[in-house]
């Protein structure tokens, strides 16, 4: 996300006023509201083995924070490179109409197994934070492992595409 | 994000009834979860029945009542990811979940304490809190629940946290906002299909529930942002 995109200070009256709304109904935290309030658990690092208060607050080791992130699908797998259509996640795009041809270099050795058609990754350029106090831009490439289908999902798909298949009269 | 978050995490949290004891990094490792070698080099810590560990990217923590997956290293996908896993894969039939938490949480530095003031009087005015203030100066602490429904059907809502901190050198002041998308699973059973439904709910949801939340992170950093210009603007 940047400065030309949604989420300006229009969002930010909008915010104000659902939370000054006199109509807005009262919610009661309760047992199923899971953030108590205060710094959450791994935002900090323990000096001695305690989580979570302001007094013990140390910036973790490394925070990467993505500027800009695409959903890639490999689409043909060459010698040295594949290309892929790429899904601009940052935009909100629900198109994957960029396409990038990207050499095998940029995949960690042990996700050289993960390229292969129809895999999945996400592209991330954006910047890392040091705890020491440096920074550095970078971009990192991160296949993605989605769940099996289970035999039943399976099978629900194969119908949905069974029933699409007949609605075209194919 | 109009400004640079000093630090910027994500982490999923469920509800329900877990075995802490389950949870070690090497189960990870064993059911092809995580790299050996990641779980090889975790920093792990057990005490009064809980599970924490941190090993590369991620954070984990679990008690017999929640868990919890966070990461402060883009993408932030592979949290969603590895709980998907863990749970349609390996314990899908044996958890009952009974709420999904997504938590975006951004630390911002502001420029000084008007900064933060600003913020805090945009969100919470403090004529609103003149007794509780007994003559003294009200800090930052604000917190905001919107009421939306996320999912038909399902008790959800989006909760807002604005809370400020003291990190970097003295002086220098930033402020937490800790976005969370939060589904109650009751209503539809805690059993193996309310399982599979709530990851189903983090599969779908996952990306468009952090989108919305750096939105609304935005719009709270627009309020420090709009009090450095109009300062600008009187000089």
């Amino acid at each position: 996300m940047n400065d030309d995109q949604p989420g300006g200070v229009a969002e930010a009256s909008a915010v104000h006023r659902l939370a000054l709304s006199p109509t807005q109904p009262r919610i009661a935290p309760g047992p199923g509201l899971i953030n108590g309030g205060g710094l959450p658990f791994y935002l900090s690092r323990p000096p001695h083995g305690r989580y979570g208060t302001a007094s013990t607050y140390r910036l973790p080791p490394v925070v990467f924070h993505p500027l800009q992130e695409w959903e890639g699908r490999i689409v043909e797998v060459l010698d040295n490179e594949f290309v892929a259509r790429l899904l601009d996640i940052t935009a909100g795009s629900s198109y994957d109409h960029e396409e990038a041809t990207i050499p095998f270099d940029e995949i960690a050795d042990r996700d050289r197994d993960k390229i292969c058609l129809g895999s999945f990754f996400r592209w991330v350029v954006g910047y890392q934070r040091f705890a020491v106090g440096t920074k550095r831009h970078t971009s990192q490439i991160v296949f993605r492992e989605f769940p099996d289908a289970s035999e039943e999902e399976r099978r629900e798909s194969q119908d949905k595409a069974d029933q699409l298949w007949r609605s075209l009269g194919l | 994000m109009r400004i640079e978050p000093e630090v910027s995490g994500v982490s999923v949290q469920l509800l329900g009834e877990f075995n802490p004891a389950l949870f070690t990094p090497h189960w990870f490792a064993y059911n092809d979860l995580l790299p050996r070698e990641l779980a090889d080099s975790a920093e792990l810590e057990a005490s009064n029945g809980s599970m924490t560990f941190t090993a590369d990217w991620l954070a984990f923590k679990v008690d017999p009542e929640r868990l919890a997956a966070a990461t402060v290293q883009a993408p932030y996908s592979r949290v969603c990811d590895l709980l998907a896993r863990a749970f349609r894969e390996h314990l899908c039939r044996h958890t009952p979940l009974t709420a999904l938490g997504i938590n975006r949480d951004i630390i911002f530095r502001v420029g000084d304490r008007s900064d933060q003031d600003h913020i805090a009087a945009t969100l919470a005015p403090v004529q609103a809190w003149e007794a509780a203030q007994n003559g003294a100066r009200a800090g930052v602490l604000s917190q905001t629940t919107i009421q939306v429904e996320l999912e038909a059907g399902l008790s959800s809502r989006v909760s807002v946290q604005v809370e400020p901190y003291h990190i970097g050198p003295a002086g220098e002041r930033s402020v937490l906002v800790s976005v969370q998308d939060y589904y109650d699973m009751q209503r539809t059973g805690a059993d193996s299909a309310g399982c599979r439904r709530c990851i189903g709910l983090l599969a779908r949801n996952f990306d468009s529930s952090l989108k919305r939340s750096d939105e609304i992170v935005d719009s709270v950093m627009a309020l420090a942002v709009g009090t450095s210009d109009e300062q600008a603007t009187v000089e």
